[in-house]
Order: structure tokens, then C-alpha cells, then sequence
């Protein structure tokens, strides 16, 4: 896949020096990266390396020690996650967050209606005309685009893990935001699969103009779609730079890749 | 500083049965995960059992503690084990009904066994004093203390020091873990239960000379006892016994001081306060986490044709049943009146995944308003809509321990708030007042009578359908989607921009005026209106009866409503004395059963093989082939057989 001429690169999502402590552990230490929008980011690193943490601290689930959040150049350190949502952040979880009495529309449509509904009770309550067409409008889109036709009126509960992650991706499409932070979200599809969602991370970036920061464990994805890289090892950034670069490197190669993951070459799926 | 020291006398006497209350109550909640709502039920039918060997039996009196202490605790340990023992697994929610429902059971049978009135309890313990310090002291408080403290330190060294005690300790973390390591966990949460039931009987029949001996007052020992458990956070043993003596000592100085009629109702609801306060204060990840949500996937409705249809026919049925009944239209129309509290409770439990118990509390505030709008010559049904609306801001303040709580922290913080209601805003001039009760008017408009009961009927079953349609809307819209996600992940809604804080806070607001508007219309039927009709164990039979009705928002409303007022209405005289045990019973059924049908007891199948040991060892060969054997050689020898 190659990079088409991409949209202009704005802010997106910055950290400067964040720190997470957990009573004496330190998960985050002083970690500063950049993802800015038109560009799928990645975040990678062993187990407990602190990458969940880092999403976390991001989305405003986890409060930071030190250290500042921007969004879109805005320091949102001191914001909850539903206001940081409403400037446009959405995120998935490594274990999925899935509304699971509902079925995949109602699960996609809830992304765009909880944005829609926000702070304001009135909103909560009733969901203007205008409201209806724009959420079903979105909704046929994130469900076209991550193929969930077939499966529209079904629980959730019911489908595989992979169609599963699908929901959730759909459901941050549908919810309009414009930067995207993916935890995890291969595991548990297989290598078809895995290749039609690359797909869709690419499009998101270069059709809609999307930023994404992704963590992930399969390499051969990574390295493909990401177009720069961050390495974390014990909650430090121990190394960044394209992904080429990362897999030449000898530091993340000690502390993650292994040699196992060393005939995974960059740019070839 | 002299003045002070009796009541001190008395606070750290009475304390220390609270603390002994709660210690108990802490170690089962702690060791089974379910906690016990009728602890307080069990320490009423500890002294109920020592009365009854003692006074009418004339037993010396510490034959007979020993016997009723060990006799509840050996006897109700057993049975409330293994009734839990299928809970363990269940839902919050379940759980929770499923120990109100025993409370009630268990208080309906005191009622029907010893009816309702207060008898006194004679003080069996040595009333002869010492002077301490200037302050008379009697022997008795001092053997209370001392026994208390003792008892305490006693099961504080069992759990740390002995191996049923660590087992004890490691059934909280992981059942199947203890099994594995061949200590059968149905054993030892038996233990636990018979060790808190004893408990529970000592405390209760330590208590009764002070309180007398009324059910009612001794079931709700158990709220006395939440004050000292939230003090211990739940989960501290040392602490829950400091905490009750802090509870005793609180309330005592309270009575002291408490001069006015505001003050002196605030006297025996510190623990509710305490606890109250406690559940709001305390970070929520301090607080022992056994808490599942409340979630029960509702069956919202049914397909659009046969549900117009039938909603229809049931309009129109339940319009011509003036001119079917006879008599007891007023049981008909007291079901109606309740149909919007049961509505709102729906809406909380199906939908939100929430959940409430003070209910009744909304409804009284109901009642009060709706009182006081038409006495200042509002029409009829603007002081319906008038009650509904005020009781709002109350469900606001409700909806505040729902933002930071959850499963079991949420309904006891709902729980203490409606005792804090009931003893604090009741007897106040705003509410019932001293004299207890309040005139409400029927209605008189678009040329209704509402002096006839048919009239009065059809204006009820009006508002009972206009409540409907509400929560109909509310199922549909937005907030009915947001709701039903509200249950299942609200990360997932906050993390999509959504503050799930003012949904939780509406949700609330709308239940509770929907249970105001049944409180009005409950006293519009009486005339006149008094706090009795309101109390907390009307909250608590409430959930109890729309649990047991099925899990449709709107149909299981007017079941329950049936269930709570027709039917008695058509039971053979006399069912009145056995109507809350029936219900208790109903409630306890109606969870448990379904759960011993899922077979879900935790880690059946390792404990039954453990307590047999001798037949695992040597086992049939098959047990045998099936731990050695590879999947696909056990496929073979299947096929052969």
C-alpha cells in the first residue's frame, strides 16, 4: 500500500512528559509523542510496557502525574473523557467495550447519539429530526465501510471476536471523531481479516483525513499501515522512527521484536 | 464533661452490639459476596427464640442465650448457606432480592407468630451498678463490652491465625483456587454463615431490653450494623467494631443534645447517616468490590401488532372493571395508584441498570406535596403534576451515590437515605407532621366525581396510562438507547463523548416523580395520608414483588401492582398475616430457583468430589482415564462404548 498524497498534517494528538503512577509504580514515565491527524501512528512494545496506560491517560480515564495532553493543540490534560470525546478523540479497548444487550446497529448508532447527546439533558432525552438523519446517515456509512450489513440486526454477543472489533471500529466512526486511538484491535482476527482492517485504518486516514494512534501486537500490520512508530519498554520510550527504522533497530529488537518477527519486512503484506 | 460521660456509658455498650452486628454481617459478605439484607431479620428470630425460652418457658437465662445463639446460628447458618450458595454467581440485583426476600420472610412469620405490637423484653443481664469515675455503670453494660470486644478479637486471631480461617479468608479471592487446594469452600461458607447468624442472634437478643421487642425495629438492627460496616469500609473486621462503637456513640450523644424535633428524629438515624455519608465520602475503589452491575436484560416490547392489540384489550378491560367488580374496586384502584412507582422502579432496574430503596420515600414526598398544593387551592390535577415535579430534585440528590456507586454500595446508600427520610423528614411539620398523617382531596373536574370510586378509578387508570405512554417514550427515544448502553458499558458512552452523569442524574429525577406521582395518588384514594403507609420496608417489598413479576418495564409494572394489592384483595381472610412471608418466600423462589437451574453453583462439581475424598482418589476408572487420557483416545473409547 502506498502513501497517496496526504492530507496536511494538523495537530492531532500530542504528549509532553506524561507520567502515570500506581501507588509507587511508575507505568508511564515521561513519555512525549505525536500522532498528528492524517497519519496512522503506532504504539508498540511488550506486555506491561505501558501502552494501555499511555490510552488511558490519553482518552482521560487515568489521570496523569505529570506532564500535559493536547488535542488539536489544546491542553485538555484536566478534561474528563466525554469532553475530551467531544473534541473529537474516540478510542477502542483492548478488552471491548461492547454495549452488549444491543444489537450491532444499536451498538454503532450509541457511538453517534452519546456524542450527539453530550452534556445537554434535554438531548439525552429526545433526538431531533435532524439528529435521526444524520445518525442513520452515518451509521449505513461505518457499516458499509466495515462491512457489517450482514450482520446489522444481530447481538452483539452472538458474533465472532473479529466482527466484534469491527463494531467497535465502527462504532468510533459512526461517533464522527477525527482522531482514533485503536488498542489492540487484531487480536482475535485472522490474517484475511487482519488485511481487510489495515485497509480500513488506511482509508480512514487518507479518505476522511483521520489521525490514528494504534497499538498493536501483529507486526506484519503494523508495519505496514503505520507510518511512524513509538517503542515503549517499561513505561519509557526507548526508541521512534519509521517503521523501517524500527525494524532495523538493534535496541527494539533486544526489547520486543526478537528475532522471531526479524522476516517481517516493512511494506511487503 | 460529666454530663457526657452516661451517654458514653451507654454509646459504647450499645456500640458494641452494633459492631458485634456488623462484624458478622462483614464476614459473610465477605466470604460468600452476598450480603445479607436480613441480617438484622436474623437477630430478631435470635431473640424471638430467646424470649420465647426464657419468659415463656422459664429457662435461666444463660441456658437459654446459649441455646438460641447456637441453635440460630447452627440452624439459620445451614439454611441461608445453601440457599446463597446458588446466589454466589447470580446477579447483584438477584442477590439482593433474594436476602430481602428472606428478611421478609423471615419478619412475616414473627408477625404471624407473635403479631405486630411491641412487647417489652426483660433486661436479663445484671442491672446492678458500679461507680466509675462518677458515672453509674451497670454490670450488665460492662459483660456487653467486654463479651463484644472479646468476641471480636476472637474471630479477628481465627481468620489470621488458624487454617479454616485462611481458607476462610481465601474463599473471598478465588472459590475454585481453595477447592483445588482440597479444602471444600461449601464447608467453609457454611461456617461462615453459621459463625454471622450467631451473630446476628446474639446482637439481637443483646439489644432487645433497649429496643423491646418489635420485629420491625429489630429487623432494621441490620442498617445500624451498615454503619459500622461502611466504617470498616466492609472489609476490616477491627474497624466494622470501632465503627459500631462510634455508631453507639454518636447516637447516644445525639439523644443528648437533640432538642429539637428535627434533632431528636436524627438521633437514631446516625447509622443511616453515618453509612449515608460513608458511601459518599469514601473513594468507591476503597470500598470491597464484589459489586457486579445490576444489569437484567430487559424484554422491552413486544412486536408492534400484537402489542397494540393487546395493550387495547387491556385498556379497555381495565376500563369496564368498575362495572365488573364490586366491593373491592378500591383494591383496583390502590393496584392502578401504584402503577407509575412501579413503572419508575422498572425504569431504573431493567433499564439503567440501577437501582433504588427509597421508593417509598419518593411516593411519601409525593403524598405531602400533593397534600399541601391542593390545601393551597391548586386544581386536582396541577397538584398531581405539582408532586410529581417536586419529588424530582430529590431523585437528583439519589442520583448522586448512583454516580459513584454501584451493585450493593448503590441500594444500601438508596436504602439509608429512605431510613434518613422516614425518621428525620416524616415527623417534620412539612411532611406528616406531628399528628403523622395529611388530608388529601379527590378529584373534582370535566364533570368527574371522584367521590365515587368509579370515578375515582377511571381518573387513576387515566393517569396510570399517561404514566405508561411516558415510559413508553422513554423506551423509544434517544434516552431509552443511551439507558440500555448505560447498563452495559458506561465507559464506552464517556469515552463517546456522552456524560453519563446526567443521565444517571435524569433518570433518577423522572423515576422519582413518577413515584411521587403514585404517593399523590395513593393519598387522594385514603383522604387522609400518614407516614406508616411509606416506610422502608415498603421500598424494599416493592423491588421484592417487581422482581418477581418478569423483567418487561411496562407489563411486570402492573403485575406487580395486581400481585401487591388485587390479590390479597381476593385471598381468604387471615392472608393479611401471612401476606409479607408469602411475598419473602415469592422473592426468594422467584431468584433462586432459576439459578439452581442453571446449575450455577460456583465450583459444584470440585466440592462434592473433595468432600468425599476416598471416592475421587479411588474413583471409578473412568474418572481415572479421563484426567490421564488424550481428548482424541477419550473420543475412542466413547465410540466403543
Amino acid at each position: 500500500m502506498t502513501t497517496v498524497e496526504a492530507p496536511p498534517i494538523t495537530d492531532g494528538l500530542r504528549l509532553e512528559g506524561i507520567t502515570v503512577r500506581f501507588g509507587g509504580h511508575v507505568a508511564v514515565d515521561g513519555l512525549s509523542l505525536s500522532a498528528p491527524v492524517g497519519r496512522i501512528t503506532g504504539l508498540i512494545g511488550p506486555n506491561g510496557a505501558g501502552k494501555t496506560t499511555t490510552f488511558n491517560a490519553c482518552s482521560g480515564l487515568q489521570s496523569v502525574a505529570s506532564g500535559r495532553v493536547y488535542l488539536d493543540g489544546e491542553d485538555v490534560t484536566g478534561l474528563g473523557p466525554a469532553p475530551r470525546a467531544r473534541r473529537g478523540l474516540g478510542r477502542t479497548f483492548q478488552r471491548m467495550e461492547l454495549f452488549d444487550s444491543m444489537i450491532v446497529v444499536g451498538n454503532v448508532g450509541a457511538g453517534r447519539e452519546a456524542r450527539l447527546a453530550g452534556l445537554n439533558p434535554l438531548r439525552h432525552l429526545w433526538c431531533s429530526k435532524k439528529e435521526e438523519v444524520d445518525t442513520r446517515q452515518r451509521l449505513k456509512e461505518a457499516l458499509d465501510r466495515c462491512d457489517l450489513n450482514d450482520v446489522a440486526g444481530t447481538m452483539v454477543g452472538d458474533l465472532s471476536t473479529g466482527r466484534r472489533r469491527l463494531v467497535e471500529l465502527a462504532r468510533v466512526m459512526c461517533s464522527g471523531a477525527r482522531m482514533l486511538l485503536l488498542d489492540e484491535p487484531s487480536s482475535g482476527l485472522d490474517s484475511s481479516e487482519t488485511k481487510r482492517f489495515g485497509a480500513i485504518l488506511r482509508s480512514l486516514v487518507e479518505d476522511d483525513g483521520a489521525g490514528i494512534l494504534l497499538v498493536e501486537h501483529d507486526m506484519t500490520l503494523v508495519m505496514n499501515v503505520c507510518d511512524y512508530l513509538y517503542v515503549l519498554d517499561f513505561g519509557h520510550l526507548i526508541f521512534e522512527g519509521t517503521p523501517a527504522e524500527v525494524h532495523d533497530s538493534p535496541v527494539v529488537r533486544a526489547a520486543y521484536l526478537g528475532e522471531l518477527d526479524a522476516d517481517v519486512v516493512p511494506g511487503e503484506a | 464533661m460529666k454530663d457526657l460521660l452516661p451517654f458514653l456509658v451507654v454509646g459504647l455498650s450499645t456500640g458494641a452490639i452494633y459492631g458485634l452486628a456488623g462484624i458478622g454481617l462483614v464476614l459473610t459478605y465477605r466470604t460468600a459476596g452476598v450480603f445479607n439484607f436480613a441480617h438484622g431479620a436474623v437477630a430478631a428470630l435470635g431473640a424471638y427464640t430467646f424470649f420465647e425460652l426464657r419468659t415463656t418457658h422459664g429457662w435461666p437465662w444463660p441456658v437459654a442465650l446459649v441455646v438460641s445463639v447456637v441453635g440460630v446460628g447452627v440452624l439459620g447458618g445451614v439454611a441461608i448457606a445453601w440457599l446463597t450458595r446458588y446466589l454466589a454467581g447470580a446477579r447483584t440485583e438477584m442477590q439482593l432480592v433474594a436476602t430481602v426476600g428472606l428478611l421478609l420472610f423471615v419478619q412475616g412469620f414473627l408477625l404471624w407468630k407473635f403479631g405486630g405490637t411491641t412487647r417489652i423484653f426483660p433486661a436479663f443481664l445484671p442491672t446492678k451498678a458500679v461507680h466509675f469515675a462518677g458515672v453509674e455503670v451497670q454490670y450488665g453494660q460492662i459483660m456487653i463490652f467486654v463479651l463484644a470486644a472479646g468476641l471480636a478479637a476472637g474471630l479477628y486471631v481465627f481468620l489470621r491465625a488458624t487454617t479454616v480461617g485462611a481458607v476462610m479468608r481465601g474463599v473471598v479471592d478465588d472459590r475454585s483456587l481453595v477447592s483445588l487446594a482440597g479444602y471444600g469452600p461449601d464447608r467453609v461458607l457454611r461456617l461462615s454463615w453459621m459463625l454471622g447468624s450467631g451473630l446476628a442472634a446474639l446482637s439481637g437478643i443483646l439489644i432487645a431490653p433497649s429496643l423491646g421487642l418489635d420485629s420491625a425495629l429489630l429487623t432494621l438492627l441490620v442498617v445500624q450494623a451498615f454503619g459500622a460496616c461502611a466504617i470498616g469500609l466492609f472489609s476490616s473486621l477491627p474497624l466494622t467494631y470501632a465503627g459500631g462503637l462510634v455508631v453507639g456513640v454518636a447516637s447516644a450523644l445525639t439523644t443528648k443534645y437533640g432538642t429539637t424535633r428535627v434533632l431528636q428524629g436524627l438521633g437514631p438515624s446516625v447509622p443511616f447517616l453515618i453509612l449515608f455519608v460513608a458511601l459518599l465520602v469514601v473513594p468507591a475503589r476503597r470500598l470491597a468490590t464484589q459489586t457486579r452491575t445490576f444489569k437484567v436484560k430487559p424484554k422491552l416490547m413486544l412486536p408492534k401488532r400484537p402489542r397494540r392489540a393487546l395493550a387495547g384489550t387491556a385498556v379497555v378491560l381495565l376500563a369496564l372493571v368498575p362495572w365488573i367488580v364490586d366491593v373491592r374496586l378500591t383494591s383496583y384502584t390502590a393496584a392502578l395508584a401504584m402503577v407509575p412507582a412501579f413503572l419508575s422502579l422498572g425504569v431504573l432496574v431493567y433499564m439503567a441498570g440501577s437501582i433504588s430503596l427509597c421508593h417509598a420515600a419518593f411516593a411519601a414526598l409525593g403524598a405531602t406535596t400533593f397534600a399541601h398544593l391542593s390545601h393551597a387551592g391548586l386544581p386536582w390535577l396541577l397538584a398531581l403534576v405539582g408532586a410529581g415535579l417536586a419529588v424530582m430534585p430529590l431523585g437528583a440528590v439519589v442520583a448522586i451515590p448512583a454516580i459513584r456507586l454501584q451493585g450493593i454500595y448503590l441500594a444500601l446508600a438508596t436504602f439509608g437515605f429512605g431510613i434518613l427520610l422516614e425518621k428525620v423528614l416524616y415527623p417534620a411539620g412539612v411532611m406528616f407532621g406531628s399528628i403523622g398523617a395529611r388530608q388529601a382531596p379527590r378529584p373534582h373536574f370535566w364533570g368527574i366525581n371522584g367521590s365515587d370510586e368509579r370515578g375515582f378509578y377511571l381518573v387513576v387508570l387515566l393517569v396510570a396510562i399517561v404514566t405508561t405512554l411516558l415510559v413508553v417514550a422513554l423506551i423509544r427515544n434517544r434516552i431509552g438507547r443511551l439507558l440500555l448502553a448505560l447498563g452495559d458499558s458506561p465507559t464506552a458512552l464517556s469515552t463517546h463523548g456522552m456524560s453519563v452523569n446526567v443521565t444517571r442524574v435524569l433518570v433518577f429525577c423522572v423515576s422519582a416523580g413518577m413515584a411521587g406521582i403514585s404517593g399523590a395518588l395513593i393519598a387522594a384514594q385514603a383522604g387522609r395520608v400518614a407516614g406508616t403507609g411509606f416506610t422502608s420496608f415498603q421500598s424494599l417489598t416493592w423491588l421484592a414483588v417487581l422482581v418477581v413479576c418478569g423483567r418487561r418495564p411496562i407489563f411486570s409494572a402492573y403485575l406487580a401492582a395486581a400481585m401487591l394489592l388485587v390479590v390479597p384483595a381476593y385471598a381468604p381472610d387471615g392472608f393479611v398475616n401471612y401476606q409479607t412471608m408469602l411475598f419473602g418466600a415469592a422473592a426468594l423462589l422467584a431468584t433462586v430457583l432459576p439459578e439452581v437451574d442453571l446449575g450455577r453453583r460456583v465450583g459444584a462439581s470440585d466440592d462434592r468430589r473433595l468432600r468425599s475424598p476416598v471416592r475421587a482418589r479411588a474413583g471409578s476408572p473412568r474418572a481415572a482415564t479421563t484426567a490421564a487420557v488424550p481428548a482424541g483416545a477419550l473420543a475412542a473409547v466413547g465410540e466403543g462404548r
